[in-house]
């Protein structure tokens, strides 16, 4: 009872946070609204351009704190244009370095390298080491989010050097953890530890909690690169006691790395709660909208079959639990029917070890279950991505296809036009050698344009339909052998849907050209049958067969597989030695 | 005077094409048109006794503009010019009215010839556009539908599978004794009723009887 008003009172009391911590922050690090107003009427009041200037940059990390990006843009570039005009050079590149966090922040890395490098140039030429070796820091930052690591290393150990002279602490940490950092994403795990340790005695040297807490989540990452998940807990651990509350991505990136840590010890049950907290701060953390994808990622597909596997199990975990239950009231009747000290003792120790293993059993269960959802996870991605990159790669055909068409091959055309019409101008020119091979050339040139357009994508198969775009495929074939080929189809008068056809067409082509290559096979059958809620694809041939069992897998199977899949569709293969093949294809509509 | 109107959205190919019959003193370029409804615009205004018209137009394709152009009776010659050289173009586009199809890399001397060819109201098609439709003629071997005197081709794997229905196995004794799945034992069915215009078992057997498909 208590215990439950007291969960109610923490979730009250929960709720109350975010309101106050709100209202408190901007005071804490910024002027408030209504102090830069009066700072800005003074100004102007004055006449004080400098003073004006000052303020807007105020306004602007006003803005950049409250997440009002716009104004936070409009009132940097205000600053830099007054500190510009009365020549305060000092005060410029600052604003700059300012706005350039913003283009960071917004991930308009273009602009933000421009103003850092206009800001090296002049702390160069001006000899400001610290602001140098900060500008240099942050150029190190774009160069990671571009993944460029080299040239982050590049810049990060440029701002190295400048502190070698200048021994700024702060920054040396700074400089330290970051390079500890790109160590990990490197894989030199050695480097790693001993970049983030070194960080981490030179924060305790100067007693800086927040440098403390970010050196600790540093050794931690090393560690757990380095396969100590323990060591690695231990240190994140301590990192998350004295990290500030409001430092959100540092949470994050803790319970990152103690999911992965918990993981590689095989206590799952931790791992997942910290990937929920993982989860619910990156939420938070990343636009609404990319989040909205993940989620549907992992919902779309066979979630049904999913849901059930997962009740299944857990049916199987209640059954047990159950189990326990009548166990110990079995055991305790009998204890007292019997009243026998012995034959008690004897039976509460069974009754643990029972107890003990069931609780084993259960626990098995929730592993299984857990990683049953991660493969589900897995499979679901690898479907995704094989479907993307068949819908980018047709896409791409297509693309590919129209361009040769519209543009090479018309302007192709229009050269053989007007070079063939020179004979008209030019008596006797078509005597000359030069001129029949070159007007031979250009046919061949548009004939070689019209194959391997069609190649990529047929577009009698968008415009006149599938039975149209096998009738070319089929007549298109240079046999020597002169097989003979038929085609044969039923129901496909209403059009089917495109990427279907599609699809439907790359099959047909792949088994044809397989047969054509491998079986030596006489006749070939196509068939192609649309049902009400199936559409049916076989080929025959009369060739060689193969041990379908025997078959490695091939660039053309794999494609075929990869395709059936993608439709979600059934293959069937029969062939034997000497007695040809049959594949069947069923997909569903 | 033969009038003619150019459909064909590469401009410059279309500019290239009026350029070479501009030279022609028994021909005149009425008219330009770069997309498929824009042929009946021109049609409208202008007197025009031949359309060099291209099969892949934007808005409506050459092939929908003959369509539409001969659902009602008239003297205008379609040549069709196309990139493209597949039998199933040439075909669509003829059974819908066009007398002629040459290729775009047509020189000078054909194009002249095959325009003059189509107005005096004959056929005309690039060698290699005749190499096409005879391939098809050769290799044509296409069913889509069983009739009284033509019963389509039966596949090899069909025919097991038809002949232990005929002997009234069941799908799941087919399945076992052709080593395949119930799935594919029923797609095999489906495809013979399909091709054998069957309404069910009954019926398959009964057709394969009447035929000889089977051997007893």
């Amino acid at each position: 009872m208590l215990n439950r008003f007291l969960q109610t009172f923490k979730i009250f009391f929960l709720l109350l946070l975010p309101c106050s911590a709100v209202a408190s922050m901007p005071s804490d690090t910024l002027y408030s609204y209504q102090q830069l107003m009066q700072f800005f009427v003074d100004a102007k009041a004055n006449s004080d351009v400098w003073r004006t200037a000052e303020v807007h940059k105020d306004f602007g990390d006003y803005y950049f704190q409250t997440n009002n990006y716009d104004n936070s843009f409009k009132s940097y570039k205000k600053s830099i244009d007054l500190f510009e005009k009365i020549g305060d050079s000092t005060n410029l590149y600052q604003v700059k370095l300012s706005l350039a966090k913003l283009y960071t922040f917004q991930d308009l890395d273009d602009g933000a390298e421009r103003l850092l490098q206009e800001a090296v140039q002049y702390y160069n030429r001006e000899n400001k080491g610290v602001e140098l070796a900060r500008a240099y820091l942050d150029l190190s930052r774009i160069y990671l989010d571009r993944q460029d690591f080299k040239k982050e290393i590049l810049y990060l150990n440029k701002s190295v050097n400048i502190n070698r002279i200048l021994k700024d602490t702060l920054l040396d940490i700074t400089i330290s953890i970051e390079k500890s950092n790109s160590y990990i994403r490197l894989g030199e795990e050695n480097k790693a530890l001993g970049t983030a340790e070194k960080a981490l005695s030179m924060s305790r040297e100067i007693k800086n909690i927040d440098f403390i807490a970010r050196s600790l989540l540093a050794v931690g990452n090393a560690y757990q690169l380095k396969k100590n998940p323990q060591l690695a807990i231990e240190y994140l651990r301590q990192s998350h006691q004295l990290t500030a509350p409001t430092e959100a991505q540092q949470f994050r990136d803790i319970y990152k790395t103690m999911a992965a840590a918990h993981a590689a010890q095989e206590s799952y049950d931790s791992a997942y709660a910290y990937v929920n907290k993982f989860v619910i701060l990156n939420d938070s953390l990343q636009n609404a909208d990319q989040l909205e994808t993940a989620n549907r990622l992992s919902r779309q597909y066979e979630s049904q079959k999913k849901d059930e596997k997962i009740q299944e199990l857990s049916q199987e975990k209640s059954s047990a639990e159950f189990s326990v239950r009548k166990q110990r009231n079995l055991l305790i009747s009998a204890l007292i029917g019997f009243l026998a000290i012995l034959a008690g003792t004897y039976f509460i120790i069974r009754f643990f070890q029972k107890q003990i293993s069931t609780r084993e059993l259960i626990n098995r269960q929730n592993e299984k279950i857990n990683k049953q959802k991660i493969t589900e996870l897995e499979n679901n991605m690898k479907i995704e991505s094989m479907h993307a990159m068949i819908e980018g790669q047709e896409a791409e055909r297509e693309r590919v296809a129209k361009d040769l068409h519209d543009s090479l091959g018309g302007l192709l055309s229009t050269v053989k036009l007007q070079f063939d019409s020179l004979e008209n101008k030019m008596e006797g020119v078509s005597k000359f050698k030069n001129y029949q091979n070159a007007n031979r050339l250009l046919d061949t040139a548009c004939q070689e344009v019209r194959d391997i357009a069609r190649n990529m994508q047929p577009s009698s198969l968008l415009n006149l339909g599938l039975v149209a775009a096998v009738r070319d495929l089929i007549n298109r074939i240079d046999d020597p052998d002169q097989r003979t080929i038929d085609f044969q189809h039923y129901g496909l008068e209403t059009k089917l849907e495109n990427t279907v056809a599609l699809t439907v067409y790359r099959l047909v082509q792949e088994l044809l050209n397989n047969s054509i290559k491998h079986s030596k096979a006489k006749e070939i059958l196509i068939q192609l049958t649309r049902e009400q809620s199936e559409f049916i694809i076989m080929v025959e041939d009369d060739g060689v067969g193969f041990d379908v069992e025997g078959v490695e897998k091939g660039m053309g199977t794999e494609n075929i597989l990869s395709r059936v899949n993608y439709l979600k569709g059934d293959l069937s293969v029969h062939s034997e030695k000497g007695k040809g093949t049959t594949t069947l294809i069923t997909v569903p509509l | 005077m033969i009038k003619i109107l150019i459909a064909d959205d590469h401009t410059m190919f279309a500019d290239g094409i009026e350029s070479i019959l501009a030279e022609e003193a028994d021909i005149e370029v009425v008219g330009k048109c770069y997309d498929g409804e824009a042929v009946f615009t021109e049609l409208a205004e202008k007197e025009i006794d031949l359309i060099l018209l291209d099969v892949n137009l934007p808005k409506m394709n050459g092939i929908e503009v003959c369509k539409k152009l001969f659902k009602e009776k008239t003297d205008i010659k379609v040549l069709a010019l196309s990139m493209f050289n597949e039998e199933s173009y040439v075909t669509e586009i003829l059974n819908n009215g066009a007398q002629g199809y040459i290729l775009k890399n047509t020189g000078r001397t054909e194009l002249l010839k095959s325009i003059h060819t189509v107005v005096e109201g004959q056929s005309y098609f690039s060698p290699a556009v005749t190499q096409t439709i005879m391939k098809g003629l050769v290799k044509g071997n296409e069913t889509s539908k069983a009739t009284n005197l033509n019963i389509p081709k039966i596949s090899r794997r069909e025919k097991e599978v038809l002949q232990l229905i005929v002997k009234e196995h069941t799908t799941q004794e087919i399945a076992d004794q052709l080593f395949i799945s119930l799935k594919t034992v029923e797609s095999h069915r489906a495809n013979l009723l399909a091709k054998l215009s069957a309404r069910n078992t009954a019926g398959l057997v009964r057709i394969a009887m009447e035929n000889n498909l089977i051997d007893v």
